[in-house]
């Protein structure tokens, strides 16, 4: 699909091995002898998605969460990726099995996000901030002890899917962590991770339509 | 609501898309799965029509890579909870079984999931290192250096489970 050499990709230029890599790849090819759609089959699907509402707000006009009202508010310089960076090497580890085998062997998978203090002011949510994440998750809370949240992820927006996210460390504070995401056991949360840190400020929170429709916004559905 | 325009700008996206993301979704899932995934992946390309790149094709990639994850996970969830099976890895696509190369899947399936996956991006889809960059959710520079490590593993993993007798080759089909 690409005019672009496609051995044009090593850091440090082709390996003299790349082109037999490449033929012995493609001529593996599932694909290789799928016949293109047919036109009608094409108008078809095309059609299908058409015929679907458009539940979804215009991207271009992003609607700022309310602030909860049942905490204090907390106001960060948004940016979450610039607060976990400053405070990446306190807190935020990179969760230990993110982008590793999302496949199913005998249990359920299980991924770590940390999370980092909130200070500063917080800017309204919008799609776009959302989209500047690496994980984001829909999920509920199974339990809640010892500075760690456990939820069982019901869909994945972005990252390396994992049916577990534990959110916290052993031992944190849990009112560090429930600043952050004020998260009760059997509640439905919506989630956003940069760098292996929650993203705080209403980018993750309570499930909320408002709050999912921003998700489906910046991670299409 | 649904302007001519914008129904004329998705059926151009559909257009350039469709055919690789069904040989995409044939790499990587069952027919069925296919089928499924590629609806989805299409909605959601009609629901967010006004973020689509001008060159559609890696960003909708990324779209249909999260819609097949998460469709796999939910049916491997449904397999847990269905019968405590033994879990079942996802269904993989059909390879050649003409007497092609059979050391190549396996030393494929032997990798980490990410570094085969960049191969299959690199190799079938044919995707520039930009282009990856931009299905992965990371960066061209991340890209290359990752890419050059999977090659590596590739070869390593053919060295060890080649047949001895032959397939040290390709079996001259060329797509």
């Amino acid at each position: 699909m690409t005019t672009d050499d496609p051995f044009d990709t090593a850091a440090d230029g082709p390996h003299p091995d790349d082109h037999d890599l490449l033929a012995r790849l493609s001529a593996a090819d599932p694909a290789a002898s799928l016949p293109p759609a047919a036109p009608a089959e094409v108008t078809r699907l095309a059609e299908d998605a058409m015929n679907q509402p458009l539940d979804t707000p215009d991207v271009t006009e992003p609607t700022p969460l309310e602030p909860r009202r049942s905490r204090p508010l907390l106001w960060i310089a948004v940016a979450a990726a610039a607060a976990v960076a400053v405070f990446g090497g306190f807190l935020a580890l990179r969760p230990t099995d993110r982008g590793d085998d999302p496949v199913a062997a005998g249990g359920p998978t299980v991924s770590h996000l940390q999370v980092a203090p909130v200070v500063g002011r917080c800017a309204p949510v919008t799609a776009e901030t959302l989209g500047q994440q690496d994980v984001a998750f829909d999920g509920v809370v199974t339990s809640l002890a010892d500075g760690v949240a456990t939820l069982e992820v019901s869909h994945w927006y972005r990252g390396a899917p994992t049916d577990v996210v534990k959110v916290g460390a052993p031992g944190l504070d849990q009112r560090q962590l429930l600043d952050v995401v004020a998260f009760e056991v059997g509640d439905r949360y919506l989630v956003a991770g940069h760098d292996g840190a929650v993203v705080p400020c209403g980018a993750s929170g309570a499930y909320t339509d408002q709050l999912a429709g921003l998700y489906s916004q910046a991670f299409g559905g | 609501m649904v302007t001519e325009d914008r129904a004329l700008r998705f059926e151009a996206v559909v257009r350039a898309v469709i055919d690789p993301l069904r040989r995409f979704l044939a790499r990587r899932t069952d027919a069925a799965t296919a089928e499924d995934v590629l609806a989805d992946t299409l909605l959601v390309i009609w629901r967010r029509l006004d973020d689509v790149p001008a060159e559609p094709l890696p960003w909708s990639f990324a779209v249909a890579r999260n819609v097949l994850a998460n469709a796999e996970r939910s049916e491997r969830r449904r397999q847990r909870l269905a019968a405590k099976l033994e879990s079942q890895p996802a269904a993989a696509a059909d390879w050649p079984s003409d007497g092609g190369d059979l050391a190549l899947p396996a030393a494929l399936a032997s990798l980490r999931p990410q570094d085969a996956e960049l191969l299959r991006l690199w190799a079938w889809e044919q995707l520039s290192p930009a282009e990856m960059a931009v299905a992965l959710h990371t960066t061209p520079n991340a890209v290359s250096i990752r890419l050059h490590r999977a090659k590596a593993a590739l070869r390593e993993a053919l060295r060890k489970t080649d047949d001895p007798a032959g397939h040290e080759g390709s079996e001259g089909r060329t797509r």
